[in-house]
């Protein structure tokens, strides 16, 4: 719980969510912590390796992924420096779910020993352009409604005939009373 | 650690290049990732609140939706599903037809997804060419439906309304992929289709005198499963996925980045000079990965 | 009891009557045992015919040979082939109308009639045809707007309904004449020629508004008819086939509707000059002039396909090609040809060369248009379903040979079609009384008014 609110913290200084999970490692002791940090300009994933001990991990393969719908998209793959951390640059053009966010999950490679430790952070994500847009063009004739002019014009024609049978009748009523 | 940096930014550039196409360790990520839907994820809004949301895939019913249902025709919510083939991998074996067809019941006359063998020129090669429906953005067949059975969603899916079609076939005309299917006579099926409620999203149990076709499985997207195509390819020759998202999976567990899938693999679309914008791609069979149709034919 | 028998007025307060209408009236006796065992044979067609489209009610339409690549078939050529015919009659008689035509007079009813029967068996088909003809109402129900089928509902119901009353109009003095002379007709009948007839006492007001209404119908129903021609074409037009997308198909479905129309009008007309002894009315020289309005829509039409196939031969490719090569010389080259020639040249020689444009040899082009026209929708329909774009799937091939329940379904159409307008024929004067009389009256004292000018007198306050 201390944990979680520290990295709650850390989370709102840097503008992002972090969610650390102690998660399935194989083997114990190996814990990753990720941060979203700018550096000139580049938007960056920091992640830190540490065994139990709070030592940290030299040599330590990375794998960020973003989480989709049907898969994992490799962002990128980095080897942890001596102190322990690796950077990945978060792809620009990596457009978030619905609700703006993009679920990255960093997972340890290699060692063996290591592999399978993951944890997930939540980013702001820039949608992309028209995304939101739900594919009906002005002009679509194949949506449910019809477009105005269509209406309009069919009203017009059908209508224009149709009062003049109706004229027509009236007529024929006028015939008929020997108006 | 600032230099370490430096260096790194400086390799940047290569290191969103191995996103493209490093993707080794994805199938490893994928079998680890499996289990990764539903639930509960924490989420930093823009006031700065954090707050617990459902995850992405938990949004939308998991459950395929009935013809009455106002959601059905809305589609399922941010999503815009969209396949690639590759066809450099497709060796012609059959067994997306044949997956297709187990999971919807297909009657043996007739296929959601064909494998077709094209040849572009006498002196080209022949290829496969598998051929769903199309889904396209601009749908002829959807145009030309006189009671809107027939209808286009937000998400991009193109589906028919058994409940609703008269059987007039207009579509059937106006498609000019050939991707639609007719119940000319009372279709056949087996007990366990007619067990199930009639919805559109899976296109049983059919009825008599309407018209059918690939719905693109957004039933199986609703609990964040590829449709039966793709998991029954073999040789993971299609993609499928979310535009919305820009990426696309296969069968197996490898996911691209459509955007750059189309583009370096230069992506088309089939008679794209027909405008109907198709929501399936194709990669071109170049460098193929098994023998031309005939040859498969001359060995046979 | 027979119609002849009361030739005679025997109200002395009746003036007498008419040539024109003994000779019309004479149509309305009761039919003859010859023709009895003819209805009775249409009939039983019919009937065939609606067994057979229960049995495809009962198991759906695949006792059709219909498939997944021939979506449509002989009901939809039927339908075009139909509309056709029922676009000419009236087409035809509002222009003559409005062109003041004065030999119009003889046929103008009979084409419209034509029109009214051939209409009111074209819808049907069309239901014919539906999978699901239980959901009909969803058009109604569900109508998209966008969709040129529900264009073309709109289109037949509209042109459905003024042609009934532009049919109508011009009957109304003939029902008055029916109700007023003495004749053995049925309560029933009387009643109906009484009803119909609109309490028309002639005068100069009923006059005035009649030949308006006639007038302001004959104007309105020509862009109707044309609609509803083009508005079919439109189906095949607006989807993206080869030989179905093309912006020529629009007019060339108008005036081959109008080509196959006329003959038909023509047909029909021989038909009735025959049966019911109308050679003073329906006169060589009627034939002969509408024989060169036949030849200049065969003409017409020529022109269209020659625009439509050679254009495509000259800049084709894919599917286009295959299309056209399958015409000229592929699996559907016998009907193609057949369909040129019986269609287009032979009657269009027969009309030409002055010594067979005679009745017999006018007929004969006639019937040959219209058989030739069945297969030009034939040729329509049939080989553009047979050019996909996509290659084929293994293990399927293109052949639609129409089953029996096509042809008995189509045979039934016609048959109710004849049987149709024998109905009409016997229950309504087929030439109408009150035109020709003004004629007549027209040609003995010049000076008098006649229907044309009463027509341009001033419209009543």
């Amino acid at each position: 719980m201390r944990l979680t609110l520290f990295t709650l913290a850390v989370a709102i200084t840097f503008g992002t969510a972090v969610q650390a999970q102690q998660a399935t490692a194989p083997s114990s002791r190996t814990r990753l912590t990720v941060e979203r940090t700018v550096e000139e300009g580049v938007d960056l994933l920091l992640v830190t390796a540490v065994d139990g001990g709070g030592q940290p991990l030299e040599g330590v393969v990375i794998g960020a992924y973003v989480k989709r719908l049907f898969g994992e998209l490799v962002i990128g793959r980095e080897t942890t420096f001596d102190d322990g951390t690796a950077y990945i640059a978060l792809p620009k053009d990596l457009p978030p779910s619905k609700s703006g966010r993009l679920s990255i999950l960093v997972r340890v490679i290699q060692p063996q020993d290591r592999a399978g430790t993951q944890t997930q952070i939540e980013v702001a994500g820039v949608p992309l352009a028209g995304a939101d847009e739900p594919p009906f063009p002005h002009r679509a004739l194949w949506a449910s409604h019809s477009p105005f002019l269509l209406t309009t014009t069919v009203t017009v024609l059908l209508g224009g005939v149709w009062l003049t049978y109706a004229f027509v009748l009236y007529q024929v009523r006028c015939i008929r009373k020997g108006i | 650690m600032s230099a370490n940096r430096r260096e790194f930014l400086r390799n940047g550039v290569l290191a969103l290049g191995a996103a493209a196409t490093g993707a080794g360790a994805a199938s490893l990520a994928r079998a680890q990732g499996g289990a990764s839907t539903g639930g509960k994820v924490t989420a930093l809004t823009v006031e700065g609140k954090l707050v617990e949301v459902d995850a992405p895939e938990g949004q939308t019913p998991a459950r395929a939706l009935g013809p009455g249902d106002p959601e059905l025709r809305k589609g399922i919510p941010g999503r815009k599903f969209i396949m690639v083939i590759d066809l450099a991998k497709c060796d012609g074996c059959g067994e997306c037809i044949n997956s297709c067809s187990k999971m919807h019941f297909i009657p043996p006359d007739r296929q959601w997804i064909k494998v077709l063998r094209m040849q572009d020129s006498e002196n080209a090669a022949p290829y496969f060419f598998p051929q769903p429906c199309y889904h396209c953005d601009n749908p002829p067949c959807t145009k030309v439906c006189p009671v809107d059975a027939t209808f286009k969603r937000e998400d991009g899916i193109v589906l028919i309304d058994n409940e609703r079609c008269v059987g007039c076939r207009f579509c059937m005309a106006a498609c000019p992929y050939q991707a639609r299917s007719f119940n000319w006579g009372h279709p056949n099926d087996p007990a366990e289709a007619l067990a199930q409620p009639y919805s559109p999203e899976y296109g049983y149990p059919r009825k008599t005198g309407t018209v059918e076709k690939c719905d693109f499985c957004p039933d199986m997207a609703r609990q964040g499963k590829l449709p039966a195509c793709v998991t029954g390819c073999p040789m993971g020759a299609i993609y499928y996925g979310d535009q919305n998202e820009d990426a696309v999976t296969n069968s197996l567990g490898k996911t691209q980045p459509l955007s750059r899938l189309l583009r370096d693999r230069a992506g088309y679309r089939q008679m794209e000079e027909l405008g109907t914008e198709p929501r399936v791609y194709y990669l071109p069979p170049v460098n193929r990965q098994y023998p031309a149709p005939d040859e498969t034919a001359k060995e046979g | 009891m027979s119609v002849s028998d009361n030739e005679q007025p025997t109200d002395p307060r009746q003036p007498p009557m008419s040539r024109v209408t003994s000779d019309v009236v004479a149509t309305l006796k009761p039919l003859s045992r010859g023709e009895w065992w003819g209805v009775g044979a249409l009939s039983a067609v019919v009937l065939w015919g609606a067994a057979m489209y229960v049995n495809q009610l009962r198991h759906g339409l695949s006792v059709t040979a219909m498939n997944d690549y021939f979506s449509w078939g002989v009901y939809i050529i039927d339908y075009i082939f139909l509309i056709g015919i029922g676009m000419a009659g009236t087409l035809m008689s509002a222009m003559l109308r409005l062109t003041g035509v004065k030999w119009r007079h003889p046929i103008t009813r009979l084409a419209e009639a034509v029109t009214l029967v051939a209409l009111l068996v074209a819808g049907p088909i069309v239901i014919v045809d539906m999978g699901r003809p239980d959901r009909f109402f969803h058009v109604l129900v569900y109508g998209r707007l966008q969709s040129p089928i529900l264009w073309d509902v709109f289109s037949l119901m509209t042109y459905l309904a003024g042609s009934v009353l532009y049919l109508y109009l011009p009957m109304v003095p003939d029902m008055a004449i029916l109700r007023d002379c003495e004749m053995a007709f049925p309560a029933w009948r009387r009643k109906l020629y009484k009803m119909m007839a609109l309490g028309w006492r002639d005068t100069p007001r009923q006059k005035q508004r009649l030949h308006r209404c006639i007038n302001i119908m004959a104007v309105v129903i020509i862009p109707v008819a044309v609609s509803l021609h083009t508005i079919t074409a439109w189906i095949f037009g607006m989807t993206l086939r080869p030989g179905w997308h093309s912006s020529i198909i629009g007019p060339a479905f108008v005036v081959g509707a109008i080509y196959s129309g006329i003959a038909a009008v023509i047909t029909v007309m021989a038909l009735v000059r025959w049966r019911f002894k109308l050679e003073a009315y329906l006169t060589p020289d009627h034939f002969k002039k509408l024989s060169l309005l036949l030849l200049t829509m065969c003409l017409i039409y020529l022109y269209f396909t020659l625009n439509e196939y050679v254009g495509g031969a000259y800049a084709s490719g894919g599917s286009e090609s295959l299309y056209l090569s399958n015409m000229f010389q592929g699996p559907y080259t016998l009907q193609f040809w057949s369909m040129i020639m019986i269609g287009l040249l032979i009657p269009g020689l027969l009309i030409v060369m002055p010594w067979t444009r005679t009745i017999k040899g006018i007929v004969t082009a006639s019937v040959l248009v219209n058989i030739g026209m069945w297969l030009m929708r034939y040729i329509i329909v049939v080989p553009t379903l047979s050019s996909p774009y996509m290659p084929l799937p293994l293990k399927v091939s293109l052949i639609y040979v129409p089953t029996l329940t096509e042809w008995s379904i189509t045979a039934a159409a016609f048959s109710l079609m004849v049987l149709l307008f024998v109905l009409f024929a016997k229950l309504f004067p087929i030439i109408s009384i009150w035109e020709i009389e003004a004629d007549d009256a027209h040609a003995a004292t010049p000076a008098t008014t006649d229907s044309r000018q009463a027509l341009g007198g001033s419209p009543c306050a």
